[in-house]
């Protein structure tokens, strides 16, 4: 090999070396770049995880109380329609508010609503009702009240007419109501729940939070509190013309005596109902002898009201008619029967007995006589039955016992001593005076014999002792 | 061609040293050394440094996935969860609490005095709430006023916006204008004199009403 040949050999297999490390090191460069940005990357993929994780215990909490207060969001909302139940509820609602139904249908779904909005289906129905204003909104009431969501979309109320008015005494609106509801259509089906760690020790810290949720979700609903002595807007509330009265009374006025009539007719049927289911004896009387004295007084009400001729408003006659005379009657009657043929049974006679005694035992006099006044006036419908009438004469004799223990009690005197000495009369000194046996002590009050802690007075007939 | 040195041994040219090619020898194999010098910098320190930066990195990455899983999974739970909160609030914005509205108007009705401020009644009575952008409805009645005198009806047209004796107006824009006509005279009755008139209010929209029945609120705090 000569110079030339050696030379040439030598630069090529040194730039060949070179070649290859050069190469080699551009790889590596390469290759540290890739891996470079691969930290980069790992780093902003770690502070984004550490960023949302920092926020995760807000979540958790969220999801606590949405999870918690999710029964109440189903309970307005549910993802039924459920509408048998609706049904029922809306008869009872009618029965309650006392409108009648016509008739009901289920009314059309492709309102623009509907069409909109996917995240819930409109359920809406269609009541025909008939009822006065005040009645339909006792029911309306109801309807935004209940516990599911309920909407009144459109109601139409055509008011009853006078001749209508005039021949029925009520007044019968023809109302067509719709109602809507809603079901709601979860977007997906799955509602899948993951796990939180210590869920109720969570649960229990953001109980105040929950609270509030569970607050901010009740729907706005309107505390109706019934006619309160307002005339029906859709009445014609004109009177017919009397010249020769010009201190008649206005419709409105009539109206509102009718209402106060009724209401009180109702609380005498509250208090009958309230004696039939009367848990004891005394209550069942202190219930009637209230029913008997409210009957007194509505009578005497209804006799003024009808002689002085106030009431000529055909509607408020035919409310006075059949809410007011016609109750009154049946009530009286039921009291009389319930009298006669009742009175107190033996066992309620003994019942009083021994609470009597019980009392005057516990020297509670004024509780004793309270017993007797609830049983007193039907003791007078005993006279026939022996046996009950023996237990009403020691009920008697027990208000006469009470009633002298009582009074005696109520005698007020200090004894300052007492003398015995045999074959003496026995002294004793009451209030400062010197007393002995025969002597009067105070009206009525007489003194019977005398002993070492304890004197014996004769007080209206009986014996009864005072000790000191 | 083949050249033989004919000198003798003392004439001929001495054997010097290759410089020249120890030089060359030298440079090629410092260059390569050198490239190969940094290759294995580059390879088995940065490289590896890199590399272990990563592992480490991947580590904690790993340990933080769960964590994130978690998250989002909770992330989509409230997503499901709201949305059905977010529907209520959204229809019950929407909803016209008739009872009170009624209870108001017959309020309003009850407020006027015979002969004296107004002596209203209705012959019938339409309310609808409607989802249109920009219809939401309207409460409609066919109303008599008991009164020759027809002042009374801007008497109660007063009484309908007047806040002391309602909130009707939070809900309602103002009613349309007054017309009235005159029915014939039922000398049997008292008033004889009576006015028909229609009574129109369109309800505000869903909004407003929210807005309106708030500041309410919290002017009655």
């Amino acid at each position: 090999m000569n110079d030339k040949q050696f030379w040439s050999v030598f630069g090529g297999l040194t730039a060949a070396l070179a070649g290859l490390f050069g190469y080699l090191i551009y790889s590596e460069h390469q290759s540290v770049d890739a891996a470079e940005a691969e930290v980069a990357s790992l780093r902003d993929r770690i502070s984004n995880s550490r960023a949302i994780v920092r926020k995760t215990p807000e979540v958790e909490q969220e999801v606590i109380i949405l999870r918690e207060i999710s029964d109440r969001i189903r309970e307005i909302l549910p993802d039924t329609k459920d509408l048998n139940n609706v049904i029922r509820d809306f008869q009872e609602y009618m029965q309650e508010a006392e409108v009648t139904s016509q008739g009901f249908k289920p009314t059309s779904n492709s309102s623009s609503r509907q069409r909109t909005r996917s995240a819930f289906e409109r359920v809406s129905y269609q009541w025909e009702l008939v009822g006065n204003t005040f009645q339909f909104l006792e029911f309306l009431n109801r309807i935004e009240t209940h516990s599911r969501f309920m909407a009144v979309s459109k109601f139409d109320i055509r008011a009853a007419n006078r001749r209508a008015l005039l021949d029925e005494g009520l007044a019968s609106h023809r109302i067509v109501l719709d109602v809507e509801t809603y079901k709601y259509v979860p977007p997906s089906a799955k509602e899948g729940e993951v796990e939180i760690r210590s869920y109720e020790r969570k649960r229990d810290l953001l109980s105040g939070e929950i609270g509030l949720r569970r607050q901010a979700l009740s729907l706005q609903t309107y505390r109706y509190q019934g006619a309160r002595g307002r005339r029906d807007p859709l009445i014609d509330p004109r009177v017919p013309a009397r010249v020769d009265d010009p201190n008649a009374w206005t419709v409105q006025r009539q109206q509102e005596e009718v209402d106060e009539l009724v209401a009180r007719v109702e609380e005498a049927q509250g208090y009958w109902a309230a004696s039939n289911v009367a848990k004891s004896v005394l209550e069942r009387m202190v219930q009637r002898s209230e029913l008997e004295k409210l009957i007194l007084r509505l009578g005497e009400d209804l006799r003024r009201i009808e002689d002085e001729g106030h009431v000529t408003y055909r509607p408020a006659q035919t409310r006075i008619d059949t809410l007011v005379a016609d109750p009154l009657d049946v009530l009286r009657l039921a009291l009389d029967k319930s009298k006669a043929i009742e009175g107190p049974s033996i066992t309620a006679l003994q019942s009083v007995g021994d609470t009597m005694v019980g009392y005057i035992e516990a020297l509670e006099y004024e509780q004793a006589l309270d017993s007797f006044d609830a049983i007193e006036d039907s003791l007078a419908l005993l006279l026939d039955d022996p046996e009950r009438e023996e237990l009403a004469d020691w009920l008697r004799l027990l208000c006469e016992e009470a009633t002298i223990l009582r009074d005696f009690s109520a005698i007020d005197f200090k004894v300052g001593g007492v003398a015995i000495i045999e074959g003496l009369q026995p002294v004793i000194i009451i209030d400062g005076k010197r007393r002995t046996v025969g002597d009067l002590v105070a009206e009525e009050l007489v003194v019977h014999s005398v002993r070492p802690n304890e004197v014996d007075f004769i007080f209206r007939g009986a014996i009864v002792t005072r000790e000191f | 061609m083949i050249t033989v040195n004919l000198l003798p041994e003392e004439y001929r040219r001495r054997a010097k040293s290759p410089i020249g090619m120890i030089a060359a020898i030298s440079a090629a194999v410092l260059i390569n050394t050198s490239l190969f010098a940094y290759w294995g910098y580059l390879h088995f320190g940065v490289s590896a440094n890199i590399a272990t930066t990563r592992d480490v990195l991947q580590a904690d990455l790993s340990g933080l996935t769960w964590q994130v899983d978690y998250h989002n999974s909770l992330e989509a739970e409230i997503a499901t969860r709201s949305q059905r909160e977010q529907t209520l609030a959204e229809i019950t914005k929407s909803r016209v609490l008739w009872t009170k509205t009624m209870d108001e108007l017959i309020d309003v009705v009850q407020n006027g005095r015979e002969g004296v401020d107004h002596f209203i009644w209705f012959n019938d009575l339409e309310a609808e709430v409607k989802v249109d952008r920009t219809k939401h409805g309207e409460l409609q009645a066919a109303g008599v006023s008991g009164a020759e005198d027809y002042a009374q009806l801007a008497n109660f047209a007063e009484d309908l916006e007047d806040p002391a004796l309602s909130s009707l107006m939070d809900i309602f824009a103002a009613p349309e204008p007054l017309q009235a006509s005159q029915e014939r005279p039922d000398e049997t009755l008292i008033p004889s004199v009576t006015w028909s008139f229609p009574l129109k209010m369109n309800l505000l929209s869903p909004a407003e009403r929210v807005e309106n029945r708030e500041t309410a609120e919290g002017e009655a705090q």
